[in-house]
């Protein structure tokens, strides 16, 4: 797919050398192409990390209509309710490297790749929306009963979202960083978080 | 990446907002459901644009082996 790129490395008769702009070397043309070659995961990341901020800014909205009362005299702030989510990918990412990746490494006798990771995640994410969303159904219907719903209703929404990023992100750093060439390695870490 | 995603968001719910009711005010009068079934289609389409990313890299790496093969007994 990406052929069309060796003719930057074909040398042409008024060619000279020593000119940069006329003409790449082969292990130019070759990083270039691994970093084309990833665009679409690029892309990726943006189209599904889109989701889960658009999820970030709507439960706060769910939390301040829902009844936040936990116990007689404690109401948990509607905003920080996003903290639930970085408790949960602290623990996960913990399981994860002690726990899950080893464990299938013993079972199927090879490592997950980071695009199965990142794959994963996907999914986990994608769930979550789904379950957000029959949350919302069912908040909808408590609301034309005269009802408030807990706000411990949201807690599973953002404990999955945070399960889905933990699997996500640090396989895409470690995606970016095996792909990329080795003078752009230290942009292939901060790729994701861009 | 994650950076721009904020700004998309921000894009989308204005969208909505614009073309549908589903987000007023009050949410109580809202659909905001319809909404996160929006983001599960995004999510789906996007999952598969991924796999669809995976396959192509695969067979890329089979064709560049195939041609390898024609030139080596050539010179």
């Amino acid at each position: 797919m990406c052929r069309f790129f060796n003719r930057a490395a074909l040398k042409t008769e008024d060619d000279s050398v020593n000119n940069n702009w006329r003409l790449c070397s082969v292990q130019e043309v070759e990083d270039f192409k691994a970093v084309f070659r990833v665009l679409p995961l690029l892309l990726a990341i943006i189209f599904v990390s889109t989701p889960m901020v658009t999820q970030t800014s709507l439960i706060i909205l769910q939390a301040l209509v829902t009844d936040r009362g936990l116990g007689p005299h404690f109401k948990i702030p509607a905003g920080s309710l996003q903290v639930i989510v970085i408790i949960t990918a602290c623990i996960v990412i913990l399981m994860n490297n002690c726990l899950v990746y080893p464990m299938y490494q013993k079972l199927a006798h090879k490592p997950l790749t980071p695009l199965q990771k990142v794959g994963i995640g996907h999914v986990f994410i994608i769930l979550s929306m789904a379950i957000s969303a029959i949350v919302e159904a069912k908040r909808l219907k408590t609301v034309t009963n005269g009802h408030s719903m807990s706000v411990l209703w949201l807690v599973p929404p953002l404990v999955i979202v945070g399960i889905g990023e933990t699997f996500q992100f640090p396989a895409n750093i470690e995606l970016f960083y095996r792909e990329f060439p080795e003078s752009l390695s230290s942009t292939a870490t901060s790729l994701p978080q861009w | 990446m994650i950076g721009i995603s904020f700004y998309l968001s921000t894009a989308l719910i204005t969208l909505i907002q614009k073309t549908t009711k589903w987000l007023p005010n009050d949410i109580n009068h809202g659909r905001v459901d319809n909404v996160y079934w929006l983001l599960v289609i995004v999510g789906v389409l996007n999952y598969f644009l991924v796999c669809a990313w995976f396959y192509r890299y695969r067979n890329l790496n089979d064709d560049d082996d195939q041609e390898q093969d024609p030139k080596d007994d050539t010179t």
